[in-house]
């Protein structure tokens, strides 16, 4: 359905040196410099899957959607989507396919949000039947009905991004492409978004494009996973085969009150016998446990530790990004 | 077919809104008369000095002006949106909206906003249009008020095309709104006669940035003094051209330049 | 004072990040300045007279030169900038900030000032004085004075219509009326002296000709020592009464923005 065979893009960029004196002299002599935001990628996606598409800042993420969605011209390699190249057929990819931007809105700022979606219905040439169902599908879906008349540019966060989600699907887009679509929301709005996007996925069989640097947005929605770094896709694979070869790993990180070396011993103690890949430390004043939560729940890891310490503060995170790239490098894909 | 009910879904949210923000857009008309009275003030001043301006009166100029800000008010009316693409919404990512959707990007950016207060120009031109009319005697056949219906359009066009052209500019530099500040200052001045002008500057207003076609040229057919045979097809023509050049070339390759590079 | 540095070099840098623009802006400007220098050579060359308003047709062509100049100077962001942080809610980061927002926007403000001066305004009036033969070395040095003095009046005008955006939603298009206002007023579109004289006395209850008309008419060397001292009060006056209107509706203001919220 999606094809993208060894598509490379290059940007032309002025360098110019810092400060004053750079800027002035940057108006004589510019250097030309070539940022090659994507170096030669390739890969094929099917109908109906869920795809998180991972990488750090800069890694080429954003360059590849756009690419995707005809925004921006590759400079080399083919991209096909449903037989058609998007950048030459913009108008008519963008027929069948929803996009959705964590940063920025596609609805109309100063608009009651229910006009914005009457205006899409006319821009996507929706029909009243198909509209209507629709519609009241995803208004239910995703709890629109409460704020629906106000102006979008009321609406907090969570329900632009709601908002922004049910808009981008109002046409029955065949693709939906979500760049950090949970990026600056609260654990719980995040978890219904993520449930919504699963529930679209299965009803209606839309292939959905998630670009996310959120591990958890990938561990609850998608089953194949593509991690992009430095320009290059340094790996394509299931989402079981991540989690097998790094471990489903989370870190606790206990605030606790005169901590010290008989904690951290204590800990290993108990953990030695649930889950022998865990490992304490002790950082930033708190006792840090890096856990796989396939095999030991955080609960358990909890109670132990507010039965035994004082413990006056805690935070869970997840395996970030950077540590699963390390581990890819140093360890090798396969 | 279908742009025009996308276009009045457009406009029937902006009146919706409009009447929610009704003092906004009665102050911005109140503005829009102020600059027109300025203008108005800077002709009269120069006119309680010298009887005319290289053979042009008074009234003369005054006709040229009120038929002027008629194609002004009408373009800014409809075309407001060119402004934004100049001063933001290239610089913040904000115009791969336009590409996102599977409707044509001008036409998108255009029918979505509507600037009544646009109105003011439109009026005063009118009134002077009319004022002139009656102080220079004039007396129009059908034909000429077809025609004068012809030029205004065509006037339109050009204002477009200009606008278009210099926001199209932001495509590649990001942001082109001060050099389109300057253009409209320019825009300000040339309701007077060409003639007064030298070769070059004459030229420039002419064929480069054809202020000159808007007001003056039309206007000298309609008082009598045709500068140029066949005045009018004459506007078309090169609204026209400037029509095509501004979107066919200056737009589309535009576009071409901001998807190869992006934001 | 020294911490607002570095807001003025930002200004200048972002403006030398996009020379084309610049160019581009420059080349137009010229352009209007030439249409408006034909119009005045036909009414100095219809009339009989060689010298209106007290004006030669050289001191005339001067005047048009720098009334461009300084009115690019006087008319830059400023008012764009407080309308858009205050739209965007981002204004209420500069209240928390350990910064005077006035100071800010000022030395942002004189980033461009410093901009149109350096590129336009210092050729000019040497070009004026050396080759030209209008004005002095003594009227240009005062000249500078008076232009800073306008300057701050000006920015301090602006700031005042820049807080309008906390009451009016869209102020881009009354931004038009002002500035053709401003034009007008304050001497940029024509001499103040071609008023009516009623009207003229008028003009110093008014900012606007202590922006513009002030420091031309002293480049050109039109006021006598009395009249010099009166131009420079007058600007004096402004910036104080300006600056304390700019106190009071800045103090309501943030009053209300901090009990009300964004």
């Amino acid at each position: 359905m999606i094809k993208v065979k060894n598509v490379s893009k290059t940007f032309k960029v002025y360098k110019k040196d810092s400060g004053f004196k750079g800027a002035v002299k940057g108006l004589f002599k510019r250097e030309k410099d070539y940022i090659e935001a994507v170096k030669d990628i390739s890969f094929e996606i099917k109908k109906g899957e869920i795809i998180g598409y991972i990488g750090a800042n800069g890694a080429g993420k954003s360059t590849t959607i756009k690419m995707m969605t005809g925004v921006l011209t590759p400079s080399s390699g083919i991209i096909e989507v449903n037989g058609l190249i998007p950048h030459d057929n913009r108008i008519e990819n963008a027929k069948h396919i929803g996009v959705v931007f964590g940063q920025r809105t596609q609805l109309w700022w100063d608009l009651p949000l229910e006009e914005t979606f009457s205006i899409l219905k006319e821009i996507y040439n929706v029909e009243d039947e198909a509209f209507k169902e629709r519609y009241d599908y995803l208004i239910e879906l995703l709890e629109i009905e409460p704020f629906i008349k106000q102006p979008v540019r009321t609406l907090s966060l969570g329900q632009r991004m709601r908002a922004d989600l049910a808009a981008s699907m109002l046409h029955s887009p065949e693709i939906l492409y979500l760049d950090e679509p949970t990026i600056g929301l609260d654990v719980m709005v995040k978890e219904r978004i993520r449930k919504a996007i699963k529930e679209l996925n299965e009803k209606f069989k839309v292939t959905v494009i998630l670009t996310t640097h959120d591990m958890s947005d990938i561990q609850e929605m998608a089953s194949r996973i593509m991690i992009i770094e430095k320009g290059e896709i340094i790996y394509d694979g299931s989402k079981e085969m991540i989690n097998k070869k790094f471990g489903n790993n989370r870190r606790l990180d206990l605030k606790i009150e005169d901590l010290n070396e008989e904690h951290m011993k204590m800990m290993q103690d108990f953990l030695r016998e649930q889950d022998q890949s865990a490992y304490v430390c002790i950082e930033d004043n708190a006792l840090s446990v890096t856990f796989n939560q396939d095999v030991l729940s955080v609960s358990v890891i909890i109670s132990f530790a507010m039965a035994n310490f004082k413990v006056f503060d805690f935070s869970l995170k997840d395996q970030n990004i950077e540590d699963i790239v390390k581990k890819l490098y140093t360890g090798g894909v396969s | 077919m279908r742009h025009f009910r996308i276009y009045k879904v457009f406009m029937k949210q902006y009146l919706k809104t409009l009447m929610e923000y009704r003092t906004d857009f009665l102050i911005g008309m109140l503005s829009f008369f102020v600059l027109q009275a300025s203008n108005l003030i800077f002709i009269s001043l120069i006119f309680s000095r010298i009887p005319h301006l290289n053979g042009w009166t008074y009234h003369e100029v005054l006709f040229i002006y009120g038929l002027s800000q008629i194609p002004r008010g009408i373009d800014h009316l409809f075309t407001d949106n060119l402004w934004l693409l100049a001063g933001s919404y290239v610089k913040s990512g904000q115009f791969d909206k336009y590409l996102l959707r599977p409707i044509n990007p001008l036409f998108h950016l255009i029918a979505e906003r509507f600037q009544p207060d646009a109105f003011g120009e439109i009026i005063i031109g009118v009134s002077i249009f009319v004022y002139a009319y009656g102080q220079l005697g004039l007396s129009f056949t059908v034909i000429q008020w077809g025609l004068l219906v012809v030029a205004i359009l065509a006037g339109v066009l050009i204002y477009t095309s200009i606008k278009l052209i210099g926001a199209s500019i932001a495509l590649w530099t990001k942001k082109s709104q001060q050099f389109l500040f300057i253009v409209y200052q320019l825009s300000d001045f040339s309701s007077y006669p060409l003639s007064i002008f030298s070769t070059f500057i004459k030229a420039i207003l002419t064929f480069v940035i054809p202020f000159g076609f808007v007001a003056f040229i039309p206007a000298s057919y309609f008082i009598g003094k045709p500068v140029y045979p066949l005045t009018i097809l004459w506007g078309v023509i090169v609204a026209l051209v400037f029509w095509t050049f501004g979107y066919q070339v200056v737009w589309k390759s535009g576009l071409k330049a901001y998807e190869s590079t992006g934001n | 004072m020294r911490t607002y540095f570095p807001f003025t070099k930002a200004t200048i840098q972002e403006i030398l990040a996009y020379p084309g623009e610049s160019f581009l802006y420059i080349f137009g400007m010229t352009i209007g300045m030439f249409v408006v220098y034909y119009i005045w050579k036909v009414i100095y060359t219809t009339g009989s007279n060689t010298v209106l308003e007290g004006f030669t047709l050289k001191e005339m062509i001067a005047y048009i030169i720098l009334s461009f100049g300084v009115m690019q100077a006087i008319n830059n962001g400023t008012v764009w900038n407080i309308a858009m942080d205050i739209r965007e809610g981002t204004i209420v980061m500069n209240l928390i900030k350990p910064l005077n927002y006035h100071l800010k926007v000022f030395f942002q403000e004189m980033g461009y000032v410093l901009f149109i001066c350096s590129i336009v305004l210092v050729p000019v009036i040497l070009g004026l004085v050396f080759l030209f033969e209008t004005g002095t070395i003594v009227t240009m040095l005062l000249f500078i004075i008076s232009l800073f003095l306008g300057v701050v009046v000006g920015f301090l005008f602006d700031f005042l219509f820049g807080m309008l955006a906390f009451y009016i939603k869209n102020l881009w298009g009354i931004g038009f009326g002002k500035n053709a206002l401003v034009r007008l007023l304050s001497g940029a579109l024509i001499p103040l002296a071609f008023f009516p004289d009623v009207i003229q006395k008028v003009f110093d209850f008014l900012p606007f000709k202590a922006m513009v008309y002030a420091p031309i008419m002293i480049f050109l060397g039109k006021y006598n020592t009395n009249e010099l001292v009166g131009i420079y009060l007058n600007q004096l006056f402004w910036i104080l009464l300006l600056g304390l209107f700019n106190y009071i509706s800045w103090k309501k203001a943030v009053t209300r923005l901090t009990v009300q919220g964004g």
